[in-house]
């Protein structure tokens, strides 16, 4: 697979050392990745972090302040903030790749397609040029006041809200694409369109894929904690972030704690998945390299 | 110029139709039955079918969405199903509010996020450049409603400079008035500061590479008339276009912060029907979200040839 740019000519080899380059250069990305990993990590290993089951009531030891035995205190029903705030971190993450993922792939192919086909184009940009219109965060609150709140059900709908970002730029990537000299004579010596879309113009999109993907999956993460806070989320039962911080929220003036942690984990994630992609952005956009080296 | 507006407003048709189409399925596609609700607890199943036929939902669904849709042309987004007061009546009564915290939202950000924005641009790659930079990151990364607890908790709970919620309508006085929205204001203004100082950034590094800004420097010009005269008048269209294109922004972040501070406007109108699953008024709302955010884009883009004489439709 050969990656070029929109220009013509090859880009340098090694997309890993090229990162590598820049993130030693970029301390504050180095830093947010690794936080990201210990998130991660967390998020999976989150019942050897606490013996504490994240939903059980403890009415004597409600709304504790943060001490010794319960790190990040204790809410208004005696649950354990600390195990509630990384077992969120669950889903959270999963909010945030399952979107990522999820709008990246269907994005993809709605860009293609419009991108190479006329009539497909006059139809399905309209559609995304609508959905575009209306703002995400309202998009995902009637869809999943329409279906039953549920992770998946909210996956989903904020996928829905964040495809057309995606396929708007997969679709201006084919466009300038299509009528490059290699495209030509790919066509040229035989290969069907199929062959001309995945095997020549998908690589190209990769690097502009990636950066984008990193977005949305910071903005999924937001918009997921947005719902829950607003009650238009995953259950309430369910520990995630914007799940507490909603428990927590008619306690704010008397324990601010409930909010605060959960709070903090979500801004510092947030914050982390955006810096990764800056990051990577200037690392893979050849153009930006050149101008700031 | 005519034609173009003309041109411009047709093209805005289709978009209009998918919004409308995607609005109108939420309520065909929702859950429970409108007219076993309208019938009543009492009602015998001949009553309901009798009711449904009545009001035409035994129809195919394009007729039915035609329907709806020669309402809504006509202003008639349907009744709230919980207080049946009708939609466009509630969406009048409660547009006051927003409306005065998009203003105070605006009149924030924008005098904040170029000046920013301008700076960094200016002082590119020196601390004061990275610090707008990671500050713009910051701004996208923490959510609205965090940012309007840590704003309540330090300046009206420990301060006190500020009331914790609540609005106070303008006949009460300007100072009370703009007292309450303040907070909010700042609120909202986070994350537009943020989106306006990126992009002023961006668009003012750009033009402070070309030509004739190194042409105004080297006939003496003062670096202030250099950089306000020749670069940001030339730098204005992107920055017009995402004061307008942060206007998205702020009906999400609208959304949230009227939650949080309890302001009866539109947000939080549509927030109440979403957890009371009143599908005309979400409906409604959606409908005049979207229209307002492709409305001020159409403006913008009109506006460009008043910004920049060089474009002409």
């Amino acid at each position: 697979m050969k990656l070029y740019r929109v220009g013509g000519g090859e880009v340098q080899t090694g997309v890993v050392a090229m990162l590598r380059k820049q993130w030693a250069r970029n301390a504050l990305a180095v830093i947010a990745a690794g936080i990201l990993i210990v998130l991660a990590i967390g998020a999976i290993c989150a019942p050897l972090l606490s013996s504490i089951d994240p939903q059980s009531i403890s009415p004597a030891r409600r709304m504790r302040p943060p001490s010794t035995q319960f790190w990040f205190g204790t809410d208004n029903l005696g649950r354990d903030i600390f195990t509630r705030v990384i077992y969120g971190s669950r889903v959270s993450l999963m909010v945030g790749v399952g979107v990522a993922a999820l709008a990246t792939l269907f994005g993809t192919f709605i860009g293609l397609l419009t991108g190479f086909n006329r009539v497909a184009d006059a139809i399905l940009s309209r559609v995304m040029d609508g959905l575009m219109s209306i703002p995400a965060i309202l998009i995902a609150i009637a869809l999943t006041a329409l279906t039953r709140a549920s992770v998946q059900g909210v996956i989903i709908a904020i996928t829905i809200a964040e495809i057309p970002r995606v396929a708007r730029l997969v679709r201006g990537v084919t466009l300038t694409l299509r009528d490059q000299p290699f495209i030509e004579s790919a066509r040229s010596i035989g290969c069907s369109t199929p062959q001309i879309l995945f095997r020549h113009i998908l690589p190209n999109t990769l690097a502009p894929l990636i950066v984008q993907a990193s977005f949305i999956g910071a903005s999924a993460i937001l918009i997921e904690a947005t719902l829950s806070f607003l009650g238009a989320g995953a259950p309430t039962e369910i520990p995630s972030w914007g799940n507490i911080m909603a428990d927590g929220r008619s306690l704010f003036q008397i324990s601010p704690h409930i909010i605060f942690f959960p709070a903090l984990f979500l801004a510092i994630t947030v914050l982390a998945v955006n810096i990764v992609g800056d990051a990577a952005r200037d690392a893979l956009d050849p153009r930006l390299a050149r101008e700031t080296k | 110029m005519l034609r173009y507006i003309i041109k411009r407003i047709v093209a805005v048709i289709p978009v209009v139709s998918v919004v409308a189409l995607f609005v109108f399925s939420l309520l065909y596609f929702s859950p429970g039955d409108p007219a076993a609700m309208l019938a009543g607890d009492n009602a015998s199943a001949e009553d309901i079918d009798r009711i449904r036929e009545s009001i035409g939902l035994n129809q195919e669904f394009f007729v039915q969405f035609g329907h709806w849709a020669l309402n809504v042309l006509q202003g008639d987004f349907g009744r709230s199903l919980f207080s049946n007061t009708p939609v466009s009546a509630l969406i009048l009564e409660r547009m006051g509010p927003t409306l005065a915290l998009a203003w105070v939202t605006m009149a924030i950000a924008i005098p904040i996020g170029i000046p920013l924005g301008v700076v960094a641009a200016w002082r590119y790659g020196t601390w004061i450049d990275r610090l707008v930079s990671f500050m713009a990151v910051a701004g996208f990364s923490v959510p609205v409603f965090v940012f309007a607890y840590c704003l309540i908790y330090l300046l009206s709970i420990h301060l006190a400079w500020f009331p914790v919620q609540g609005y106070v309508e303008p006949s009460a006085g300007l100072w009370p008035f703009l007292r309450h929205l303040i907070l909010p204001g700042v609120t909202l203004s986070l994350l537009y500061v943020a989106m306006i100082a990126r992009m002023t950034r961006t668009t003012m590094l750009e033009t402070l590479k070309q030509d004739y800004i190194r042409t105004a420097r080297s006939k003496g010009l003062r670096e202030s008339r250099v950089v306000m005269k020749h670069a940001l008048r030339n730098a204005s269209v992107p920055i017009v276009t995402t004061v307008g294109l942060g206007v998205a922004l702020v009906i999400t972040g609208v959304v949230v912060t009227e939650s949080v501070f309890a302001i009866p406007g539109l947000g939080r109108l549509t927030v109440d029907a979403i957890l009371r699953r009143d599908y005309p008024v979400i409906q409604g709302m959606i409908l005049v979200f979207s229209l307002t955010y492709m409305l001020i884009n159409l403006l913008i883009d009109i506006s460009y040839t008043f910004l920049d004489p060089r474009i002409r439709y």
